[in-house]
């Protein structure tokens, strides 16, 4: 055989090899074991007093039932790991391995953004990364999804595909007193129709104790406050650097109100309502309660329900609002959602276990380990529940079991405070309209995010030329240009 | 068996470890890349969906810039480090051979570590740098030499004094075998200095120069190490380059971009060097 006739023939060898490269043929279940890999993250609890996110747990506690209820399926966790290097480096083996077709079975990932595998999940659908699981969700009729979120549930799905199951969200949300409001002669209709309202009526009052709180790191998400960000479809952004700078000079009249210092006996008086330590999973209130006439405290809706116990407890009329963007509107951000994987085999396979993150037990947190291996109990985990239908009453419930349960292992003994939670609080739906507010856009994060909030942070401690605040919101709207563009 | 079939046979076998090499590692990859340019999707979400990723990155303006400045770095790099390193070989033709040594020192650029290179790169252009410091004791404005344009023509440098010595060891190579006597006739029949390099040197140089310019191409594409290391995954626009772009895509898990950049890269580098190189094979036929 001469040379070319060598060259050709294993050109063609190549090309049938590579052909066949990438493609998997889908094995039914009954062929033999079926093995799931299931990829996801032990976030750190939202205080940071537990390195366990309490779903992780959840998650294992899930797979364990499955596993026995479906005999021939394995499933195996893969936790990313944290540590810095260790994480980069099993993210690039996981794209090498998505980009050969393969790649987890199931993903159950927090949100997106920087350092995560997925910057942009509303992307990652758009690029094909998911399995389209329409038809099976479509078809699961005993899914009860009627109670769940819709403007939610549709942020995973473009047309008539479905490629994502959103499981957890969060939106801004001011609290604030009435008698706080009286006494400040604010009025909550109009501090509630946008963030640019709230802003221009707080840097009008001249009050530290009313401005400081309202500073936007304390954000979920940084980007809320602008309606629209990114058109997928025309691989465009929406947002102009305008609409940044405008934004970005408001925050620096919010920043401009001198602050004094009170003296550090009075300190709790301007304590927020969450920032209060855990103990052994019982919930103390430290330096005792009292807060000043000026009260304003911006958490998210993931707060709602340990910011209406504690008021509640104080005997204090409540106000909650959602902060609402720059025109108005209510974006609310997914903070959970689980995914099958493109390269999946055994996509039915992998979608029944990721319907059981949608279950009641699962979204209500009834089936969460108790305390303490269940982290801190605060806020709820990862975002409201996406099933938001009675969630109030039943997460109360649970809340008030586990003190319960907690006294039991302490020999009976409550502190003062969660005796006076047990005692005078009652939960109910009303207690948390914002869980029927309408929410005008959903999204996924952005990995432009932290950066913002680190832009926004740097306000309150420099102050910057108008010419600087361009600048600074050009950089925002290149990045996310960047952002669209490369991927 | 006849000795011919029996010789290559054997030539067969000899080359078939490395032509197998060359099969799995660089032309199956390369024909899996040609696929995900006319896909979308993974797995079983892979769909055909034909030149669509190419009209599409066409119309990126990231990779439109990516590209013009990876072709303006290569248009004024190669050329630069050809005549660089050719002028200090032809100065260094008659010293190379008393000074052995001389071929290592030039080297030393060359293998100096990435993140060597790019702490000298920092502590000369850096803002707390030399030449600011410089400037600063001349009461001339500083510059962020490493954070706005003027760092394509940092990087342009960083090449150059990284690359010129490789490619004066491989320039002078090709002038050592270039028999003496013939400039010795040439000098006896009165040839100047510039006729004897244009009659002599320069004919018989086309391959080497050639060789090189492969040589000094790849080099430049090495380069991107150096520029990722102090700009990061998104420097200045002027020195944004294809290899970025290409990186970028891959952090996002978008393949058919940066499949369809390396085609299109590779498609445009191709086709300059087969021209260069049917070339450089006419200018060659001389020799027979």
């Amino acid at each position: 055989m001469n040379i070319r006739k060598l060259f050709v023939t294993l050109l063609s060898i190549s090309i049938i090899l590579a052909s066949s490269c990438g493609c998997k043929d889908a094995r039914r279940a009954n062929e033999g074991p079926v093995t799931l890999r299931l990829l996801t993250e032990d976030y750190p609890d939202s205080y940071g007093l537990s390195d366990t996110n309490p779903l992780s747990l959840v998650v294992r506690h899930l797979i364990n039932e499955y596993e026995t209820a479906h005999e021939g399926i394995n499933i195996e966790l893969e936790m990313l790991p944290s540590a810095p290097e260790e994480r980069e480096a099993r993210l690039e083996e996981l794209r090498t391995e998505i980009m050969s077709g393969g790649g987890p079975d199931i993903y159950l990932l927090q949100g997106s953004g920087d350092d995560t595998l997925f910057s942009d999940a509303a992307q990652a659908m758009r690029n094909g990364l998911f399995y389209d699981i329409h038809t099976l969700y479509e078809s699961d009729d005993g899914l009860g999804k009627e109670t769940l979120v819709t403007a939610v549930m549709d942020a995973g799905a473009i047309g008539d595909a479905r490629y994502i199951l959103p499981m957890r969200y969060n939106f801004p949300v001011v609290y604030t007193t009435e008698t706080a409001l009286k006494a400040a002669g604010l009025d909550v209709e109009n501090i509630s129709i946008s963030v640019n309202n709230l802003y221009d009526t707080l840097a009008a009052t001249d009050d530290p104790d009313w401005t400081r709180y309202a500073w936007p790191w304390y954000y979920s998400n940084s980007l809320c406050v602008f309606p629209e960000i990114i058109d997928y479809e025309t691989q465009s952004v929406s947002l102009t650097t305008g609409e940044v700078a405008e934004y970005l000079r408001r925050i620096q009249a919010l920043s401009g109100v001198e602050i004094t210092y009170p003296p550090s006996s009075s300190w709790d008086t301007y304590a927020s309502l969450s920032q209060y330590p855990v103990n052994d999973g019982i919930v103390e209130f430290q330096k005792g309660s009292g807060f000043s006439d000026a009260f304003l405290y911006v958490g998210g809706l993931d707060e709602a329900l340990d910011v209406t116990i504690v008021a509640q407890a104080l005997n204090m009329e409540l106000v909650m609002f959602p902060l609402r963007s720059v025109d108005g509107s209510l974006v609310a951000n997914v903070t959970y959602w689980g995914a099958v994987g493109a390269g999946c085999e055994h996509p039915e396979a992998a979608y029944d276990f990721l319907r059981l993150m949608l279950m009641e037990d699962t979204q209500w947190e009834l089936n969460r380990p108790s305390v303490p291996e269940g982290g801190a109990r605060g806020r709820v985990a990862a975002g409201w529940p996406v099933r938001a239908e009675g969630s109030a009453e039943i997460l109360w419930d649970e809340y008030r079991g586990r003190i319960s349960a907690q006294a039991g292992a302490s020999n009976g003994r409550l502190t003062r405070w969660a005796r006076q939670i047990l005692q005078t609080v009652d939960v109910t739906g009303a207690d948390i309209p914002l869980i029927d507010t309408q929410i005008d856009a959903v999204r996924f994060g952005l990995p432009e995010e932290d950066g913002f909030r680190r832009t926004l942070m740097d306000l309150s401690f420099s102050n910057p030329s108008d010419m600087d605040l361009e600048a600074l919101a050009r950089d925002l709207v290149e990045g996310l240009r960047r952002h669209v563009m490369e991927g | 068996m006849k000795l011919s079939a029996k010789n290559a046979r054997d030539g067969m076998l000899l080359v078939m470890p490395v032509t197998l090499g060359c099969l799995i590692f660089y032309m199956l990859p390369f024909i899996l890349v040609l696929r995900y340019c006319v896909t979308q999707g993974v797995g079983a979400a892979v769909h055909f969906v034909g030149m669509e990723n190419f009209a599409a990155i066409l119309q990126n303006e990231l990779f439109r810039l990516a590209f013009r400045n990876t072709m303006r770095f290569l248009l004024i790099g190669l050329p630069l480090i050809l005549v660089i390193s050719y002028a200090i070989a032809l100065l260094l033709k008659k010293e190379a051979e008393k000074h052995k040594l001389l071929k290592s020192v030039l080297l030393f650029p060359y293998i100096m570590p990435v993140v060597g290179a790019v702490l000298v790169v920092d502590l000369v252009f850096g803002k707390a740098g030399l030449i600011n410091k410089v400037l600063l004791a001349l009461g001339l404005p500083l510059r962020d030499w490493l954070g706005s344009p003027a760092s394509f023509w940092v990087a342009v440098s960083l090449y150059l004094w990284k690359n010129t010595g490789y490619s004066v060891i491989l320039l002078l190579s090709g002038l050592m075998t270039i028999p003496a006597d013939q400039y010795a006739a040439a000098q006896i029949d009165g040839a100047s200095g510039f006729a004897q390099f244009w009659h002599i040197t320069v004919p018989q140089m086309w391959y080497s120069v050639f060789f090189t310019t492969v040589f000094s191409l790849i080099n430049a594409f090495k380069c991107f190490r150096e520029i990722f290391l102090i700009g990061g995954a998104h420097p200045d626009e002027s020195v944004y380059m294809l290899q970025h772009f290409i990186n970028n895509c891959f952090e996002n898990l978008n393949y058919p971009k940066l499949a369809v950049a390396s085609v299109l890269l590779g498609a445009v580098v191709t086709a300059a060097f087969a021209l260069m190189y049917s070339w450089v094979m006419r200018k060659e036929r001389f020799r027979g």
